[in-house]
């Protein structure tokens, strides 16, 4: 019986203990060594005094060290929060008075940044732990784990301003995981290639499956994605077979049909994208290039561990149409709602998605607020408490009986991969003096962030002025001046009306 | 040229003008879609043809290396 994810490390280091289990361009662990370096972090954490169940921020360069305190963390019956080292110090502060954590590990050479934060806690420098084979205390702590208590928390935007921090137990990694092998057969002899940062909820599988398959997960260099060529020649060098990606990570690829250079058949098994929309026109240059490959586009916000649902793609869409999201996971019922809160089955109808089962999070970590509003009640379940979780997410059937995304109810976009509230935007750039009323929108077309300001702005003094406050991602890539923004008749900025000047 | 290649660059990101660096990139002036993006652009408004190869991080390391690199397509193309 399972009541952790740790047993997967356990068991691929009793049956791979000498095999490559995670690699990056300076450093590489077998599965032995990645389970005794998580053992030895346990042992520091757990004589500084922290008791079980507290979060540990994890405060490194993405690397197999991050992975190796993330399993050293979980170790010590603590969850685990990773805080990307480029975000601007406003939002890191931010994240800190909601997690209000006792403990961070970092390196000798990031401490001094850190200490610069609002933060009075421990600190364990990576660098000083050594690898443990075995610890009674430890393995005690390990046991103690039940698998509704908290894994990681992953923090989201929010749309006012304060990060929404996804809390993700035990149970939830497990049963996606277990899917995931099931429906792609993952085993020890694949190798995994990862893309995503691991502060991103796209890193999920890379993290897990490989733990659970004992296969091998290569991190690949950040600058290859930039380089399609040598990216391709990266994962024939590495004989990389299965990729979980973001589709703009494999649009960098499709776009200049890099394939042509490099011959990735019979190496690449498995292609599979979630995070935002895959543009079919791409995909279809993929599957040309590599048509024995199998493509399946995932759909799940942060708030379903990583994914929801699944579509593995089985016939021609022509460039035009687009991808469906698929059917439910295992283990899982998406509920499609409509306005009266009534269960939409019939195709083309539209309706809210909301997720019903084990893999939702546990809410929002210190926010009730936040938790009630998007955690509620099932609505069509008067008998006992039952959570699901509200995406925002309008979808409708097709013909097949399969979801197709629509959009978002409300304001949240996904730029670059990311999930940004324009809102939480708006409110940083409404703090910067000589703005009154400003407004973003997603300029679909361009694939940027518009802004409407009443100042007039350069993009310069505005990006200067936004730094400390959001990340480069969810600074605006066109300003429009308007002296009068134009307002509804509630008195509030007219969004429709805005839309004419993208 | 020049002039062309700079309101491509200033249409990305108006930093890139007067960055004095040697990786754009890495700096986080320009994401990975921006250069394949630039890439096909550049290839487009000038004729030439930019292989999938060509698009390595030497090539669009600043605006210099850029304006360098598209010229010495230019040359080879006339050449050939």
């Amino acid at each position: 019986m399972q009541t952790n994810v740790l047993e997967w490390l356990v068991e691929s280091s009793r049956k791979f203990g000498n095999k490559l289990a995670i690699c990056d361009d300076r450093q590489e662990m077998t599965y032995q060594q990645y389970h005794h370096k998580a053992i030895g972090l346990a042992r520091v954490i757990l004589d500084s005094g922290l008791d079980a169940r507290e979060p540990v921020v994890v405060y490194l360069k993405k690397s197999v060290k991050v992975l190796a305190a993330f399993m050293g963390i979980a170790y010590a019956g603590d969850f685990y929060s990773p805080v990307d080292i480029e975000m601007p110090k406003q939002r890191i502060n931010r994240i800190l008075e909601i997690l209000k954590p006792k403990l961070v590990i970092t390196s000798k050479e990031l401490k001094a940044e850190f200490e610069t934060f609002n933060y009075q806690g421990g600190y364990i420098l990576y660098e000083d732990v050594k690898p443990v084979v075995e610890d009674l205390d430890v393995e005690k702590r390990k046991q103690q784990i039940v698998d509704t208590d908290l894994l990681y928390v992953l923090f989201t935007s929010g749309s006012t301003g304060i990060p929404k921090g996804v809390s993700i137990t035990h149970r939830g990694v497990i049963d996606c995981m277990d899917w995931f092998v099931e429906t792609f057969g993952i085993c020890s002899y694949d190798s995994l290639g990862s893309q995503a940062p691991f502060y991103f909820d796209a890193s999920v599988p890379d993290i897990f499956l490989n733990l659970k398959a004992g296969s091998t997960l290569y991190l690949i260099p950040q600058e290859l994605f930039a380089q399609p060529v040598r990216l391709l020649e990266f994962i024939k060098q590495k004989q990389i077979n299965t990729i979980i990606w973001v589709p703009s990570a494999l649009i960098t690829v499709s776009k200049l049909k890099a394939f042509k250079s490099v011959d990735l058949t019979n190496i690449l098994k498995r292609v599979i994208f979630c995070g935002e929309v895959m543009p079919t026109k791409q995909l279809n240059t993929w599957r040309q290039y590599l048509p024995d490959v199998t493509y399946a586009n995932l759909y799940g916000p942060t708030e379903a561990i990583y994914a929801c649902t699944y579509y593995i793609i089985d016939r021609i869409f022509e460039d035009y149409e687009s991808l469906p999201i698929g059917f439910p996971m295992k283990n899982t019922e998406i509920m499609v709602l409509d306005e009266m809160d009534k269960l939409v089955k019939e195709p083309a109808k539209v309706g809210e998605l909301c997720v019903r089962g084990t893999g939702i999070a546990a809410g929002y970590y210190n926010n009730p607020e936040k938790t009630r509003e998007m955690f509620v009640q099932n609505p069509l379940n008067h008998a006992y408490e039952e959570k699901i979780y509200r995406t925002g997410d309008l979808v409708a059937y097709n013909g097949y009986g399969e979801l197709l995304y629509l959009s978002r109810k409300d304001f949240q976009i996904k730029h670059l991969g990311h999930r940004i509230e324009l809102g939480e935007i708006e409110t940083a750039v409404s703090s910067i003096s000589g703005i009154t009323r400003c407004c973003c929108l997603y300029d679909e077309v361009h694939g940027r962030i518009t802004l409407f300001s009443d100042m007039d702005i350069s993009k310069e003094e505005l990006s200067l002025q936004l730094k400390n406050m959001i990340p480069d991602y969810m600074i605006p890539g066109k300003i429009i001046y308007m002296e009068n923004l134009p307002l509804n008749a509630n008195g509030k900025i007219d969004r429709m009306k805005l839309k004419d000047y993208l | 040229m020049e002039a062309k290649i700079s309101a491509l660059l200033k249409e990305i990101n108006e930093e890139i003008l007067t960055y004095k660096g040697d990786n754009l990139y890495k700096d986080g002036l320009i994401d990975s879609i921006q250069v394949i993006d630039l890439a096909v652009e550049l290839g487009e408004v000038f004729g030439i043809e930019i292989t999938p190869e060509a698009v390595v991080l030497e090539n669009f390391a600043n605006k210099e290396a850029i304006i360098h690199f598209v010229k010495r397509l230019l040359e080879e193309q006339n050449a050939g």
